[in-house]
């Protein structure tokens, strides 16, 4: 192999799902902000399109794997290690892991925060990365911060 | 933060860019880079499994388009889009082959056709510039075809850096001659100062030195002609002013001194 290119394979093809054009939307639901190798566990944070006079936003951090699915449950094989998912749930935010099939081109997510903070071995393909999923993704961010009154009221900075 | 403000073309631009990257990188023996700014196209294309391991680059312009829209799909298989071309056309001064990728956001389909298509013509390679036309559906065959395409244009002779100078020749046809004149006057000095033929100091005119050089079997006496053919052209381009080049001797110019450049870089020392 001439350049491995599993990595950016990976991220290109989550960003592309995530920007998806969808029918009855003039626009993506989603912008991906690539965050950079510095970062050791969050990969993407990604703003809401359309979601009103705030942007709310949500973290990812990507999986990528050309070793496909196992046989019982056809759950992708990808690992994120107990360590990791840690510190994704310790981000006061929304935070998903996405699992990209390299060879297939396709994607699937689950929370950080619900479920188990336990090692993942795998990952169900439950949630698929597709326009109905989407839009799902986007009205929990959505609904999450509405939830939240999170005006900092009274800085010290305040002018 | 800015993620309101961003309107479709801005994402249809930013995916299909993205989708070819996701499109190339299929073939594990291409080595894809984003091409620096002096290049006109999006991508440069670098085929690494050629086995006599030279150089094979090629462009590949990517733009999108939301949907279908009034795309015909002719019997022949060849799509042909109702759509402005959307492409710099600077992409088409580039010296080596470029493909255009069109992707469509629905499904994200994508098409192609080429810019600058690599062709062998009797045995030898050409670039045929091509400002519209029909698309074919972008796949992993059609990939392969791409590729392969590249590597029989390289495999037929193709050299780019040739095809950059007599581009530039058009342009301006006395800076190159300089510059060719120039790299020959240093290579010829070079080697007879080298083999003790000649000093630093005191260089002898050029012809006399590659008389000098052959004589002592330094060079091959095939290079004389060709020698004296360039130094004809020069001066008729330099000392009579001849502003316009014809295509035939801007062709001779680099052909003649690219040729003697190779020559005198692979010959060898006299025993």
């Amino acid at each position: 192999m001439a350049h491995d290119y599993i990595g950016l394979r990976g991220e290109n093809m989550c960003n592309n799902l995530l920007t998806k054009f969808c029918p009855g939307r003039p626009l993506p639901f989603f912008k991906p902000i690539f965050l950079g190798e510095k970062f050791q566990t969050l990969d993407f944070m990604i703003e809401l399109v359309g979601a009103g006079e705030v942007t709310p936003f949500f973290f990812i951090q990507v999986k990528t794997t050309r070793e496909g699915y196992t046989k019982q449950g056809k759950r992708l094989k990808v690992k994120v290690s107990a360590e990791a998912m840690s510190r994704l749930r310790a981000y006061p935010a929304p935070t998903y892991v996405v699992g990209i099939d390299e060879v297939q081109e396709k994607g699937s997510i689950i929370s950080a925060n619900a479920g188990s903070p336990l090692m993942v071995s795998s990952l169900p393909t439950t949630f698929e990365l597709e326009c109905g999923n989407l839009e799902r993704l986007w009205q929990e961010v959505r609904d999450y911060w509405r939830q939240r009154d999170m005006d900092l009221k009274d800085s010290v900075f305040a002018a | 933060m800015g993620g309101m403000k961003n309107s479709d073309t801005e994402y249809i631009a930013e995916r299909a860019g993205r989708l070819a990257f996701v499109y190339l990188t299929r073939r594990t023996d291409l080595v894809v880079s984003p091409a620096p700014q002096e290049h006109r196209v999006d991508f440069l294309v670098h085929i690494s499994s050629d086995p006599a391991g030279t150089e094979q680059l090629f462009g590949v312009d990517a733009i999108g388009q939301r949907a279908l829209g009034k795309a015909v799909h002719e019997p022949a298989g060849a799509w042909v889009f109702a759509r402005k071309s959307g492409v710099d056309p600077a992409a088409g001064e580039e010296s080596i082959p470029v493909c255009l990728f069109l992707f469509v956001m629905d499904g994200d389909r994508g098409f192609y056709r080429w810019l600058k298509e690599p062709v062998v013509e009797a045995d030898r390679p050409a670039l045929h510039v091509h400002t519209g036309g029909a698309f074919q559906e972008l796949d992993n065959k059609a990939l392969d075809t791409i590729i392969e395409r590249v590597a029989a244009w390289y495999a037929a002779g193709a050299n780019p850096k040739v095809e950059a100078l007599l581009e530039e020749t058009q342009r301006d046809p006395r800076s190159v001659l300089l510059l060719l004149t120039a790299k020959l006057e240093e290579q010829v000095h070079g080697q007879l100062q080298q083999a003790g033929l000649e000093q630093i100091q005191q260089p002898m005119p050029l012809l006399q030195a590659v008389d000098a050089g052959v004589q002592r079997g330094l060079f091959p006496s095939t290079i004389l002609t060709p020698f004296r053919d360039l130094w004809q052209l020069r001066n008729s381009v330099v000392h009579q002013g001849s502003s316009e080049v014809s295509p035939v001797d801007a062709l001779t110019m680099v052909s003649l001194g690219t040729g003697l450049l190779q020559v005198l870089a692979t010959q060898h020392q006299p025993a």
